[in-house]
C-alpha cells in the first residue's frame, strides 16, 4: 500500500483517498464477501467501511498499517450488514438422485453445500478468523492486529470455526440410510 | 470417510476461491459520491461525541445539564442564595490536563499519564503508567492495553456501553438474551453473574465521583470446550478467553450504565502484578456526564 497515498488522504485529499479505495477495494470486497456469504450485503459492507475508513483516516497513527487497520473496520461493517441478516433464506440446489454417491463432482458439490451450511452457522467473529487466515494468508498474528484481540483469542476462534467446518463435512460423509442398511 | 486437518483446511481454502473478486464500481461511485458529505474525524474534533451516538437520554442529560449551567449562570450574576439547600449530587471530576485518546480502531503506544476519551458517550478520564497502548474497538468500547513479556495476551481496561448480555456464551450466533437485561445496574450485575460455566464473586457497593454502582469479579471457565461471549455493546458480543478474569465495575451515570472491565489471566506469570495494574488504572477513573 503506498504510504504517501495514505497520508495525503489523512489530510482529506479526496482524490488520494480514491485512489487508495481503487487499490484496497477489491481486496477488501473479497474478505466481505466470504464473510458475508452474500453480494448485496457485502457491497453494502465494503461501502460502508470504505466511507468510515474516510471518515477515520485522520486518527490512524501509522500509515504503513493502513491495510490491518482497514480489514477492522471492513470486519466491523460485516457486523452490522450481518445483523440484518439474521435469519438465513435457504439455499436449494438439485442433486442427482440416482448417481452413485462415491463420485468426486457429487461429493465437491455436497462437501461446498455442507460447507456453506457450517459456515453460516458461525459468527461474525469466527469467519472474520476462517477468511483472514485461510484466504488472505495472514499469519495469526496479524489477524489478531487486525481484529484487534489476543493472538489467543483468534488460535481459540479458528480451532472452533475449523471445527465446526469439519463437523459439517462429516456430516457428509456418515452413510445415508439406505447405504447403512446395504 | 474421515478426513484429516489437511484434507479440512485444502478443502475450506479451495472453497473459499470461489466467490466474487472485484467491487463493482457502482460501490465506488457511491463512495466517492458520498466523501464531500462525510467528515473526517480528527484528533481535535472534541465534541464529536456528541452526534451521532448520543441517544436519547444522553441528549437529555446534556440539554438538563445546559438548563442547569444557565441557570446557575444567573443566580450567580444575581447575587447571594440565601436559604437554598440542594440535593446532594455527584461530583464529575474530569481531569483538567487530561489528554484525549482517539480514535476507535487505531492502536498506538500511549505516554505514562492521564486520559480522556473524547469521542466516548461518557466524560471519562484515567491515568496509566508506562508500558501500555491504546487499543480501542468501538466508539462504545474503549480500551486501554499492555502485553506483557513473553505473553501472547494482552491485559486490557475497557470502558463500555453494555446494553445487553449474550444468550448463551457458548453458542456461536451471538444469540442476545431475550427478554434483554433490565434497565438497572442491578439488572446487568445479575445477568452477568448469571452467565452458564462463568464464576462471579459477589457483589459489593461502589461509588465512583457520586455516582453509585456495583463492582465484582467474574471467571471465565478454564476448559469451556467452546469460543465464550459474555456482554454485548451496541456493536458486537464480547469474547473472552478460557481462565480470563474481568474485574468489573458497573455504574449508573444519569442512567446510562457505564461498565468498567479490567481483564487479565492468572496463568500469566506476573499476573499479581498485572492485576494490581489493572486496580491502580480503574481507581483512577474519574467520570463526568
Amino acid at each position: 500500500m503506498d504510504t504517501d497515498l495514505v497520508t495525503r488522504a489523512q489530510g482529506g485529499d479526496e482524490g488520494a483517498f480514491m485512489s487508495l479505495a481503487v487499490a484496497a477495494g477489491d481486496r477488501l470486497h473479497a474478505v466481505a464477501h466470504r464473510i458475508l456469504r452474500d453480494t448485496d450485503l457485502a457491497e453494502d459492507a465494503t461501502q460502508q467501511a470504505l466511507l468510515a475508513i474516510w471518515r477515520d483516516l485522520p486518527q490512524l497513527r501509522d500509515p504503513a498499517r493502513f491495510e490491518a487497520w482497514s480489514y477492522r473496520l471492513l470486519v466491523r461493517a460485516c457486523y452490522a450488514e450481518g445483523r440484518k441478516a439474521r435469519a438465513w433464506s435457504p439455499n436449494l440446489r438439485l442433486l442427482p438422485a440416482d448417481e452413485p454417491m462415491a463420485t468426486d463432482a457429487t461429493h465437491t458439490v455436497l462437501d461446498r453445500d455442507q460447507l456453506e451450511r457450517g459456515f453460516r452457522r458461525l459468527s461474525i467473529d469466527h469467519r472474520a478468523v476462517v477468511v483472514l487466515h485461510h484466504y488472505q494468508d495472514l499469519p495469526l498474528s496479524e489477524v489478531a492486529e487486525a481484529l484487534g484481540v489476543p493472538e489467543g483469542t483468534v488460535r481459540s476462534r479458528l480451532h472452533y470455526a475449523m471445527r465446526g467446518l469439519r463437523a459439517a463435512l462429516d456430516a457428509d460423509a456418515r452413510p445415508t440410510t439406505r447405504e447403512a442398511a446395504q | 470417510m474421515s478426513r484429516t486437518d489437511r484434507d479440512v483446511t485444502r478443502v475450506v481454502e479451495s472453497w473459499l476461491e470461489d466467490g466474487v473478486t472485484q467491487l463493482p464500481d457502482r460501490v465506488l461511485d457511491a463512495v466517492e459520491r458520498q466523501l464531500p458529505t462525510t467528515h473526517q474525524r480528527r484528533l481535535s474534533w472534541r465534541l464529536a461525541w456528541v452526534t451521532p451516538f448520543m441517544n436519547r437520554t444522553l441528549r437529555f442529560a446534556l440539554a438538563a445539564s445546559v438548563l442547569v449551567a444557565l441557570i446557575w449562570g444567573i443566580s450567580v450574576l444575581s447575587g447571594p442564595s440565601v436559604g437554598r439547600h440542594p440535593e446532594p449530587t455527584p461530583t464529575p471530576a474530569p481531569h483538567p490536563s487530561a489528554s484525549p485518546i482517539s480514535h476507535p480502531g487505531a492502536t498506538w503506544p500511549l505516554d505514562a499519564g492521564t486520559y480522556s476519551l473524547p469521542e466516548f458517550p461518557l466524560g471519562v478520564t484515567f491515568t496509566v503508567p508506562a508500558g501500555w497502548h491504546s487499543c480501542s474497538d468501538s466508539l462504545v468500547e474503549q480500551s486501554v492495553c499492555h502485553r506483557p513479556a513473553d505473553s501472547v495476551f494482552d491485559v486490557r481496561v475497557s470502558f463500555l456501553i453494555v446494553e445487553n448480555v449474550v444468550a448463551d456464551p457458548c453458542s456461536p450466533g451471538d444469540e442476545p438474551l431475550d427478554p434483554p437485561v433490565g434497565p438497572s445496574v442491578d439488572n446487568l450485575v445479575a445477568a452477568i453473574s448469571s452467565l452458564e460455566g462463568f464464576e462471579p464473586s459477589a457483589p459489593l457497593d461502589l461509588t465512583v465521583n457520586g455516582y453509585r454502582g456495583k463492582r465484582f469479579t467474574l471467571t471465565a471457565p478454564s476448559d469451556p470446550g467452546c469460543d465464550l461471549k459474555t456482554w454485548m455493546t451496541a456493536e458486537r458480543a464480547n469474547s473472552v478467553s478460557p481462565g480470563e478474569v474481568n474485574l468489573l465495575q458497573v455504574l449508573d451515570i444519569g442512567g446510562t450504565r457505564l461498565v468498567i472491565a479490567g481483564a487479565y489471566y492468572p496463568e500469566e506469570p506476573a499476573a499479581v502484578d498485572l492485576r494490581a495494574a489493572l486496580e491502580q488504572i480503574m481507581a483512577s477513573v474519574q467520570i463526568s456526564q
